[in-house]
């Protein structure tokens, strides 16, 4: 099974991700992915100070206001509306991204991980986490494959070959839980055989290495540089997730193999939510970086021809082409209707490449990002006549009274800030701050529009469509015959055709 | 087998643990009341029929737990609309999106159409009459029932009486009906829907959906032709997968190709109704148990799932597609201009020639010479057939 994935990686070409000419280059990240840029908002990545212990004192009681009536609600209700805010902000510029994925997540198995800082333990912790980016990475890539390796006792473990089925992977992964950390940890050594599990790799799939690292050092037999300037050449991109503080070398292992941006690819965490989004930003598929676009002199993209297969249920059984093993149903080749038991795999008889319309479809919304909507303002809320959300029917906060429907708000609105410090509502803007309150409940209208269709949403169905849905439901459910329709008023016509519709189902 | 769909990525065990305690479900009902599904020459079951039929099914839905609850969309070809609950009156941004038919002439045509569709007597308030929430029935009804019933006939005769016949035309052919409703519009808010109703922004994870309230769609399709809405359908179903809402099917008339895939990765049922007069019955006995009673359940399977995909360039249902192996676009042909159509990446034109080579008739020993003859013959008249194999070795 785990090497069934392999099949339709022989037809490829040499190479093929393409520069892309939609990739802005508004920020310097090579994977500015919504979750990446969510953990720079909280942390410390600017590499210009900003420790959490080097801001000044954050006590949570300073930024919660009282309003008039001495209510907390509309303060809460504010601050869970800034955070879910702070999500707010897509990736929406269709990049070209490495769908076809090899990646091997390396695990730190040493002395280091026994540490107890984080519940139950690093190491346990790691190991859930793992399971969980196995699980993630395969739910958003189903047609990469993965590979675990170990770092231990000063060399390198295989815990599982590089492969595209999930359970072996979380099986191997679960089977380590029993085991105790031990030793030190080489990077030079896990690097190595992950070089060598990502030689046989086609061209045209991404090489990735994601290190959970819980040392600060690294026991290496030789050079590590050297390593690092051959996984450069190699094109194998490395992320590294450090548990403990920053270290020099996974800074450079990561700013060489990424195009000098080791921001968004080496983090240290703050706490556990912070690690598992760390780990889990892995999983998005990452854009092509500058090198590999420059590296790519010809196009030699290609198009491969995959046969999509149905499944069949049999009532006798039958015997597959692939392992002539007696079979109640598999899926039909449509090309030679030949049996196979399982996907994706090439037909035995004609050599079509089968696989699952379903793995396509699931990184299409990488292709085909949903905008991002704007905040509505409360003289355009005014304006409008929407009072409850389209998606999910919650009733929009009222428009105060106090608004006038043109001109703009003032919008003071008491926000985190991205380093982590609050803004703190000293005494002074106490005034303004209750003033603009009696103005608007929250200071912000909490409705999100969509660009297309102009309905009106709720800051969580924003996050809803934007995270797990990608579609808009306002657009969906605006059919283009009616958009057309409403940009010409056509009576005339619907009166003139309606006697085509009304003979037909009255005479049943 | 199953193993490799996908669906083997949702972890199966935390069901078990809550059968310990009846939690209350929420059942979202998409109705597609296209016209062009519900008005053929032969309808196998009128939509006022189906409508009480669902009502019927909703009122069992609400009886078995005082907690449950229901939402009721229809998927029009032009619009989507709650009908339960109902959307506040003063919001009409749906209004002015539906199509304005401020025409009188057209939505008195529009009108009698629908009755014509729906019931042989014509006029709208037959449509009411025959619900099971009005007449004598209404005052000894439980008031829950009564409150979801009325709504639901309000809605939707004011959703039909207000569809002009210019709403449902096609784009190029104003005679012709559109074959399709807006189905992605429809699970699209019914998952939103269910996003705030199952614990909102807090559980946008997925993870923990299920410990609040357990949710669940159900989808009356009549329509056939959804393959314009290829990828956000398949985005719906995702969602509804990673939030563990199972997407049922109950299909009237032709089998459609996404809504198989949609009940077989969501884990949902799909039944296609043999005799669709037995509505109540089928939804009765294959709808109506929740996702842990059907694990003790002997469920209708799925004979065979149909997994063919639309392509992108002319949104056609393919068994055998073109795949960009960067954005992974599917095309039913490769592409006349050599760059895929939606990464614009430029094609390797070698590889591009060996697709669509025609099959090489391999002859036997005696015939060689000439078959050799031949081949050089072909590749002085430039046919793409045999070139690219020798260019290649
Ligand atoms: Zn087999
Ligand atoms: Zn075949
Ligand atoms: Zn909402
Ligand atoms: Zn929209
Ligand atoms: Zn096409
Ligand atoms: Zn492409």
């Amino acid at each position: 099974m785990s090497d069934s994935d392999g099949s339709y990686n022989e037809a490829s070409s040499p190479e093929s991700e393409e520069v892309s000419q939609l990739r802005s280059s508004s920020s310097g990240g090579g994977m500015n992915t919504r979750s990446t840029r969510r953990s720079n908002a909280e942390l410390r990545s600017t590499t210009g100070g900003g420790y959490i212990w080097e801001d000044s004192i954050q006590r949570p009681w300073d930024i919660v206001q009282e309003d008039e009536g001495g209510s907390l609600a509309t303060a809460i209700a504010d601050l869970v509306q800034s955070n879910k805010r702070k999500r707010l902000f897509y990736e929406q510029t269709p990049l070209q991204r490495g769908i076809i994925r090899h990646l091997i997540l390396v695990l730190d198995l040493s002395s280091a991980m026994a540490d107890k800082d984080m519940r139950p333990s690093r190491y346990q912790l790691s190991l859930q986490y793992a399971v969980q980016f196995v699980n993630e990475y395969f739910e958003q890539n189903p047609i990469s494959q993965l590979g675990v390796i170990g770092m231990k006792d000063g060399i390198a473990h295989l815990i599982s070959q590089l492969g595209g089925n999930p359970a072996e992977h979380i099986t191997a992964i679960q089977a380590l839980r029993k085991d105790e950390p031990a030793g030190v940890p080489s990077l030079q050594n896990a690097l190595e055989m992950a070089r060598g599990a990502l030689y046989h790799v086609p061209s045209h799939g991404t090489k990735e290495v994601v290190i959970i690292f819980g040392a600060l050092l690294s026991c290496d037999p030789g050079d590590i540089h050297k390593t690092i300037l051959t996984l450069k050449t190699e094109r194998i991109r490395v992320r590294v997730v450090g548990l403990a503080a920053q270290v020099a070398v996974c800074k450079e292992l990561c700013k060489q193999t990424n195009d000098g941006d080791f921001l968004s690819t080496y983090g240290v965490i703050l706490n556990e939510q912070h690690f598992k989004e760390l780990l889990l930003s892995a999983c998005t598929p990452p854009a092509s970086t500058k090198t590999e676009k420059s590296a790519k002199g010809k196009s030699a993209s290609e198009l491969m021809r995959m046969g999509f297969p149905s499944r069949i249920v049999e009532t006798t059984p039958s015997f597959c082409a692939c392992h002539t093993r007696l079979l109640k149903g598999g899926y039909l080749c449509p090309r030679c209707n030949v049996k196979v038991c399982s996907l994706p795999t090439e037909c035995p008889a004609c050599g079509l490449t089968l696989i699952l319309s379903t793995h396509l479809a699931r990184s299409y919304h990488h292709l085909m990002p949903l905008r991002n909507w704007y905040e509505v303002e409360w003289p355009e809320a005014k304006r409008s006549k929407a009072s409850s959300c389209f998606g999910c029917h919650k009733p929009f906060a009222p428009v105060p009274p106090t608004i006038s429907s043109s001109g703009s708000s003032t919008k003071i609105r008491i926000s985190t800030t991205s380093s982590g410090s609050t803004a703190t509502v000293s005494h002074q803007d106490k005034s303004t701050a209750t003033h603009t309150s009696a103005a608007g409940p929250t200071g912000s209208t909490g409705r999100f529009r969509c660009p297309t269709c102009h309905r009106q949403f709720c800051i969580d169905c924003d996050l809803f469509a934007h995270e797990v849905l990608h579609n808009c439901p306002g657009c969906e459910a605006t059919s283009p015959v009616s958009r057309r329709q409403n940009a010409s008023s056509s009576s005339k016509a619907a009166a003139a055709a309606a006697p085509a519709f009304t003979t037909a189902p009255v005479q049943v | 087998m199953n193993a490799v769909d996908g669906s083997a990525h949702v972890p199966q065990e935390s069901y078990a643990e809550e059968l310990e305690e009846e939690l209350p479900s929420l059942l979202v009902i998409v109705l597609d009341v296209s016209p062009a599904g519900w008005g053929t020459e032969s309808p196998p079951i009128s939509l006022k029929e189906a409508v009480a039929s669902l009502l019927v099914f909703a009122n069992s839905h609400l009886a078995l737990n005082h907690s449950n609850e229901i939402a009721v969309l229809a998927a029009h070809s032009s619009t989507v609309r709650f009908l339960y609950p109902p959307r506040q009156t003063t919001s009409s941004t749906d209004e002015s999106a539906d199509g304005n038919s401020t025409n009188n002439n057209g939505s008195q045509g529009a009108k009698g159409r629908v009755g014509g569709l729906t019931t042989e007597e014509g006029a709208d308030p037959s449509l009411r009459e025959g619900s099971p929430s009005s007449g004598a029935a209404g005052a000894s009804m439980y008031r829950q029932f009564r409150v979801v019933n009325e709504a639901v006939v309000e809605q939707l005769d004011a959703l039909l009486s207000k569809t002009s016949v210019a709403d449902i035309a096609q784009p190029s052919n104003p005679d012709v009906a559109v074959e399709t409703s807006m189905v992605s519009g429809a699970l699209s808010i019914a998952l939103s829907y269910i996003n705030r109703q199952t614990g909102g922004g807090e559980a946008t994870s997925g993870e923990d959906v299920t410990a609040a309230k357990r949710a669940r769609i159900l989808l009356v399709s009549v329509c056939s032709d959804l393959a314009a809405q290829y990828v956000p359908i398949m985005n719906c179903i995702f969602a509804a997968q990673k939030m563990k809402v199972p997407i049922d099917i109950c299909k009237i008339g032709k089998d459609t190709v996404f809504l198989q895939q949609a009940a077989d990765t969501t884990g949902g049922v799909y039944i296609h109704l043999d005799h669709p007069k037995g509505l109540t019955q089928y939804l009765m006995t294959a709808f109506l148990p929740d996702r842990l009673l059907r694990t003790h359940l002997v469920l209708p399977t799925q004979s065979s799932i149909d997994f063919r995909a639309a392509c992108f360039c002319h949104k056609r249902v393919v068994d055998i597609g073109y795949v960009c192996n960067i954005c992974l676009s599917i095309f039913c042909q490769p592409p006349a201009d050599r760059s895929c159509a939606i990464c614009s990446t430029v094609f390797d034109p070698l590889e591009l020639s060996d697709l669509t080579k025609q099959p090489v008739l391999i002859r036997p020993n005696g015939q060689k010479k000439k078959a050799k003859k031949k081949a050089k013959r072909d590749e002085g008249s430039a046919t793409p057939a045999p070139a690219p194999a020798a260019a290649a070795s």
